[in-house]
């Protein structure tokens, strides 16, 4: 190799490589000054899908609105003096009055100074203000703007709308301001309602002005929410909020709930709660308000409990050689006063002789219950009594139900039971505690033949059971004239005789004061769970009236309630499918 | 005993390619192949490959390799090039790359080895060239090289990828200059070169529209030349530190190839002079050490191998960095080691392990 021509190579590299170091030295950029370069990304807001009821009404949607916003950056004082003009001369027309004028002119001088962007209107359902405000300022002669809708400009976002107002309130829950799920449907189901959303990328680069990519400009395309179609039924929703809220302004109660049940399905038609609130203008409650006291709040259930109890024990006893209570058996009901041996006093209501099983439930006889319970704690399994309360009452069941804040309850631990005493309280529906739902759910179980269902909320769910054969059908049939005997004759008797087959049980418990720390005397839970038809039952419905302060007995408060529901339910259902019964079968013909 | 100093410079440069892939492709990454690591995670396996390739090659006897694989290689090469022509895939209007399999490959990369191979086999031992043998006839050896440099290089130019065709024409050259062959054969050379390169420039009018735009230095530029002013307002906006890793804006769909042509001014606007500084700094320790070996090798075949190696990745780094800064009209022409692209990186390692190879033959 010649290294003479080597090196002349050499200095050749060294010499370009300081030439592009002076070049680099000495780069000027002058001549980019005049344009700016930029980009932005804009969040394409996704749709919420919508909340249904099983007919398809809507319970809950999104409607699309616009924000007009006017963007001051690149116009002059004198343009963007112009382009203001205009939107006041426009909305003045539209009938905005001074004060607004004058916070807008505020907002205005603001954003000029910052060169940023201020919102003029905000929520517009109609953007004929906007196409005004842009042919006005677009067209006027001598305005340099050109680009007009890069500086006037809509962007899009969607509000949450609730039509039912306050009949739902608890049970969707709501849509905060900032676009936050709170409670009830909106929150547990927010997975699968709340869409994502997209980005948009505006940029002076020409690359994504051509669509060089072949594609438009989307980073992220928004995706919308998917629609739950709930099984609650808006018309037995509807009259059931406002039985319910008529009982509880007459009885000048704290609260109330009630739910109706597809008996065969567990399907929940309506879930109505007092204090409700309106998801429109959800900051106008208190957050107490929110709260769903049918599946948030615990109570002791009192009498409603008394047909399940003995429902167990006949079972219980059932093929045994000594069985310990048989549908035949009577018992002394002491005239409304029995002292026990241990010195606890139980009373009745009414002053009772001889009972038998079946009169004891109708006439919800503490005395009758206690005795009964008597015999069973003697002679029975009183593990498995404390396993079927914690089964039928699903205390360490979650149901997965889509509402927030659902507390399960519990029950006197049964290490902690008193003879003679716990067992007595737990069968009367105290020491035990559950949300209404779930004492819905338990008493479901007789109308239902004998299946422990979990309640559904949604209307595509199948029916899922989680225990078949709690009774036996002979004890079922017992339980269900028991019942009938309720309506017919006993405790829930000013409610029968209008020709409906109901059945049902009433509940008065005394509510636990914790300051007393004793039960209170003033404050009870009035309840009535029941059923129609008697015969055949298609809804299981509960009432339950939280501190009613006229009258307290669940069959005064809440069989009323029941009955009403009732009523409708069957002039509006179970009429119309008889007729739509007939039609569909001569279609078929 | 290999050389352990370029061995770690090369892995250092591989690893600050690959963040600087990373960094300038993840947007479009993010938007093509909808996850930010697409394009990093392929350049990935591309430097794994080249690392591999480069691991084995050079524990091989590179005299050997050369005399053997010169002609096969060679011939693939072609064999590509021509593939290519036939059915390419074709991006910007040019067919430059082949799909093989889901790896799309450009030929034009892996021919500048055989290229500078088949020129290092044309020298005799004393450094010149025999056309014709002592008894008269033409050196059969010679001749066929050049013809398959020359048919390879046609078919570059064919493609059409300019740059590469010339930058093998200018390598040649180089070696031919600094060979013991008489002076005035070379530099006979150079107008015949000149009137070509002008030749193929007047023919097709984007080329004079890209010389214009170099010293066109207001406003109009950038409608002729948008890159070179894309590539600018990245300097300009790197200013002296840089804007910070991941920050660039010019890499959001202003500069276009911002992961490989243009992948300089990326790196600058992200990390101004220190990052440029310590990538320099890179580049130099590897050429001094393709220097050190060039120096030390005494087979003259490996010699010019080495010679023209070198001269290969210096001119491609300069021409790149000259492009990016706007002192050169734009040219396809990747970044050695750090463009995203697997064939310029695998080529460049390919080469270079023969390179390190030769040094433990000399020692």
């Amino acid at each position: 190799m010649n290294s003479t021509r080597n090196k002349l190579l050499i200095i050749c590299l060294i010499l370009a490589c300081a030439a592009l170091f002076v070049h680099f030295i000495g780069l000027k950029f002058d001549y980019l000054k005049d344009r700016r370069q930029g980009h932005r990304t804009t969040l394409i807001p996704s749709r919420r899908g919508d909340i249904l009821d099983r007919n398809g009404k809507l319970i809950a949607t999104s409607i699309k609105l616009q924000d007009l916003y006017f963007y001051t950056a690149g116009l002059s004082r004198k343009e963007a003096a112009f382009v203001m003009s205009k939107i006041e001369k426009v909305l003045a027309a539209y009938g905005a009055d001074k004060q607004e004028l004058v916070l807008l002119r505020r907002d205005f001088k603001k954003a000029f100074a910052r060169k940023g962007a201020f919102c003029v209107i905000k929520d517009l359902i109609d953007n004929s203000i906007y196409r005004q405000i842009i042919d006005s300022a677009g067209s006027a002669g001598g305005s340099s703007i050109k680009d007009i809708r890069g500086k006037v400009y809509l962007t899009d976002k969607y509000k949450r709308y609730y039509p039912f107002s306050s009949v739902y309130g608890t049970l969707t829950g709501y849509i905060s301001k900032q676009g936050n799920a709170a409670y009830g449907i909106e929150e547990s189901l927010d997975g699968k309602l709340a869409g994502i959303d997209g980005e948009m990328i505006t940029s002076a680069s020409p690359y994504i002005k051509k669509g060089r990519w072949g594609r438009t400009n989307w980073l992220k395309e928004p995706q919308n929410g998917n629609d739950v179609r709930l099984s609650l039924d808006s018309v037995i929703q509807e009259y059931t909020y406002r039985v319910l809220r008529d009982a509880v302004t007459t009885h000048r109660a704290k609260g109330a709930c009630a739910i109706v049940m597809e008996t065969a399905t567990g399907k929940v038609r309506a879930f109505a709660s007092l204090p409700s609130f309106d998801p429109n203008n959800y900051f106008d409650h208190e957050i107490s308000d929110y709260m769903n006291i049918g599946v948030s709040n615990l109570y002791e259930p009192g009498s409603i409990m008394k047909p399940l109890v003995i429902g167990f024990i006949l079972e219980q006893s059932r093929g045994g050689s000594a069985p310990v209570l048989r549908k035949g058996d009577k018992f002394y009901c002491e005239n409304g006063k029995y002292r026990m041996e241990n010195g606890r006093l139980i009373e009745d209501v009414e002053k009772l002789k001889t009972l038998s099983v079946l009169e004891i439930i109708a006439h919800s006889s503490n005395i009758g219950v206690t005795k009964i319970m008597q015999k069973y704690e003697a002679a029975g399994d009183k593990l498995e009594f404390y396993r079927f309360m914690i089964s039928i009452l699903n205390l360490q069941r979650s149901l997965n139900v889509p509402l927030t804040n659902h507390t399960k309850g519990s029950i006197l631990d049964y290490g902690k039971w008193i003879k003679n005493y716990s067992m007595i309280s737990i069968c009367m529906g105290y020491e035990v505690s559950s949300s209404p739902l779930n004492f819905v759910t338990a008493f479901n179980v007789i109308p239902a033949g004998g299946k422990l269902l979990r309640p559904l909320f949604l209307e595509n769910e199948k029916p899922e059971i989680y225990t078949k054969d709690l009774f036996s059908s002979g004890t079922l049939d017992f339980l269900n004239e028991a019942l009938k005997e309720v309506v017919r004759t006993g405790t829930a008797k000013k409610i029968g005789g209008s020709g409906l087959e109901l059945a049902g049980k009433t509940g008065t418990a005394r509510k636990y004061d914790p300051e007393l720390k004793t039960y209170s005397k003033e404050k009870y839970i009035a309840s009535f769970i029941g059923y129609f038809p008697a015969t055949a039952p298609v809804y299981t419905i509960g009432v339950f009236i939280d501190e009613p302060k006229s009258r307290i007995y669940g069959s005064e408060v809440a069989a009323p309630v029941f009955r009403s529901i009732a009523e409708r339910v069957n002039a509006y259902y179970l009429n119309r499918k008889t007729y739509y019964t007939k039609s569909e079968e001569a279609d078929e013909r | 005993m290999k050389d352990k100093d370029l061995t770690i410079y090369l892995f250092a440069i591989t690893l600050f390619g690959l963040l600087a892939v990373f960094s300038s492709s993840a947007v479009f990454s993010y938007y093509e192949y909808s996850s930010k690591y697409g394009m990093f995670i392929k350049q990935g396996a591309f430097a794994l490959i080249g690392w591999i390739i480069f691991l084995m090659i050079r524990q091989l006897n590179p005299v050997k390799v050369i005399k053997y694989f010169v002609y096969p290689f060679s011939l693939l090469c072609i064999a590509s090039l021509v593939l290519v022509l036939v059915k390419g895939r074709e991006i910007y209007n040019a067919k430059r790359w082949l799909n093989i399999a889901g790896i799309t490959l450009q030929p034009s990369e892996f021919f500048k080895i055989a290229a500078v191979m088949l020129a290092a086999t044309c020298f005799e031992k004393d450094g010149r060239i025999l056309l014709k043998n002592p008894n008269g006839s033409w050196n059969p050896r010679v001749i066929v090289n050049l013809l398959l440099i020359g048919l390879g290089t046609g078919l570059i130019f064919l493609e059409p990828d300019f740059g590469s065709a010339a930058m093998i024409i200018v390598i040649c050259w180089l070696a031919l200059f600094a060979s013991n062959v008489k002076l005035r054969y070379s530099l006979s050379l150079i107008p015949v070169i000149a009137v070509i390169g002008i030749v193929f420039v007047l023919i097709s009018p984007y080329r004079i529209q890209r010389i214009k735009a170099l010293l066109q230095k207001d406003a109009k530029r950038e409608s002729i030349s948008y890159q070179i002013v894309q590539s600018e307002r990245a300097i300009q906006n790197g200013k002296l530190l840089g804007v910070g890793p991941g920050k660039s804006r010019q890499k959001i769909f202003y500069l276009p190839q911002a992961w490989s042509d243009f992948i300089f001014s990326i790196i600058y606007e992200e990390t101004g002079i220190p990052g440029t500084g310590l990538l320099i700094f890179l580049y130099v320790m590897i050429y001094l050490r393709i220097f050190v070996i060039y120096a030390g090798v005494k087979d003259i075949v490996l010699k010019f191998y080495v010679f023209m190696m070198g001269w290969l990745l210096v001119s491609e780094t300069l021409l790149n960095i000259s492009i990016a800064l706007g002192a050169f009209f734009p040219k396809g022409m990747a970044l050695p080691f750090i463009s995203a692209g697997g064939s310029s990186f695998i080529a460049s390692m390919l080469g270079l392990s023969l390179a390190d190879a030769a040094r433990e033959r000399n020692e």
